[in-house]
């Protein structure tokens, strides 16, 4: 599970924030401080279906489920 | 819930026999009744607005298409806008002209504004209640994202409270916009989801209980004001909010849920 999380995080430091000043940690919230866009959450939702292999019904994308890194490997677990 | 009237007829069926709600094809024309309805609707709304300290904007009744364009309003509805033959829009929501109206503004403390048009929507559904033309009564903030939250959430429970008080049946549900399917618009419908920056307040129309979204409670971040470059007196971000009311659809809740009559005598 840490691995995944690991993973998870290092594609939403890598990939997702590309202004250095701004790095997640497991229990950062993704959603209150503007840092994730209406295209980053497109790609953040194709990672975790990668990573899960399996297509996230709109219904399952909801704040209890995406809040951190954390939460998301929680609820989502991987392949 | 009442959905029958006091005489036991379906309250529809009334209002369609004295022609207080006629279809003629798509449009819908209302009777004075339910046009009188309509205005005491909007008439409390404004005293609510006016005890909250919005300001009246007055709006033009067509939008220049550059104004939607600016807005992102086609990249996300790209059908959705009915043309007018001098170059203008109907608006498909009151709010924008708010925006454009405050572009390139600094606005030196949180603020509250109020106004009404006649907007279009092409919808695809066919219900009672969902019209294409209609009259759209909005409640915009502007201010920081922690102010326009709460102002929101106020509005939210007092508009319930509202309802109730008419013994509308009425729900709150989480919602988003019917953004065009594909691309970044599916990402803006999804961050709306995820952050919960749209809730509707649905009430129930006929006896199955169908409920149909009379008013909407919403937040844009600082969507518009980085669209339009408007900004708070102190240089920070301004964040705005709105609420609208499906002016119409309050009224036929009312004659649906109440009786046309009973509703009718509100504004005796």
């Amino acid at each position: 599970m840490s691995d995944a999380r690991d993973k998870l995080l290092n594609f939403i430091n890598g990939e997702l924030l590309t202004d250095p000043t701004r790095r997640a940690a497991p229990d950062t919230p993704l959603f209150e401080n503007g840092w994730i866009d209406s295209l980053k959450i497109l790609k953040l939702i194709a990672y975790v279906e990668l990573m899960i292999g399996r297509n996230i019904p709109d219904d399952e994308i909801v704040m209890k489920n995406f809040r951190t890194a954390a939460v998301i490997v929680q609820h989502f677990g991987s392949k | 819930m009442t959905m029958t009237t006091e005489i036991g007829v379906d309250p529809m069926t009334e209002l369609l026999r004295q022609h207080e709600w006629v279809s003629a094809g798509c449009e819908t024309a209302l009777g004075p009744r339910m046009l009188a309805l309509v205005d005491w609707v909007d008439s409390k709304v404004v005293e609510f607005a006016i005890k909250a300290g919005a300001s009246e904007l007055p709006v033009s009744r067509l939008i220049d298409r550059s104004v939607l364009e600016r807005a992102g309003y086609f990249e996300s509805f790209p059908a959705s806008v009915v043309e007018e033959s001098d170059g203008g829009c109907m608006p498909p929501a009151t709010c924008y002209h708010c925006y454009a109206k405050l572009a390139a503004t600094s606005l030196p403390e949180p603020s509250i504004w109020t106004c009404i048009a006649r907007c279009r929507r092409n919808e695809g559904k066919e219900e009672s209640g969902r019209l294409q033309a209609f009259t759209m009564r909005e409640i915009v903030f502007v201010g920081s994202a922690a102010w326009v939250r709460e102002r929101r959430q106020q509005w939210m429970d007092s508009i319930i409270a509202f309802a109730q008080s008419l013994h509308l049946v009425v729900q709150l549900d989480a919602a988003t916009d019917s953004f065009f399917a594909g691309g970044e618009a599916r990402g803006r419908k999804l961050l709306q989801q995820i952050k919960g920056l749209k809730f509707e307040l649905r009430a129930q129309m006929d006896a199955e209980g169908r409920p149909l979204a009379i008013s909407s409670f919403n937040l844009h971040e600082t969507f518009f004001s980085r669209r339009f470059g408007f900004r708070l007196g102190d240089g920070t971000d301004a964040y705005s909010g709105c609420v609208a009311f499906g002016l119409e659809r309050w009224a036929l809740a009312l004659a649906v849920t109440l009786g046309p009559n009973q509703a009718f005598r509100l504004v005796e």
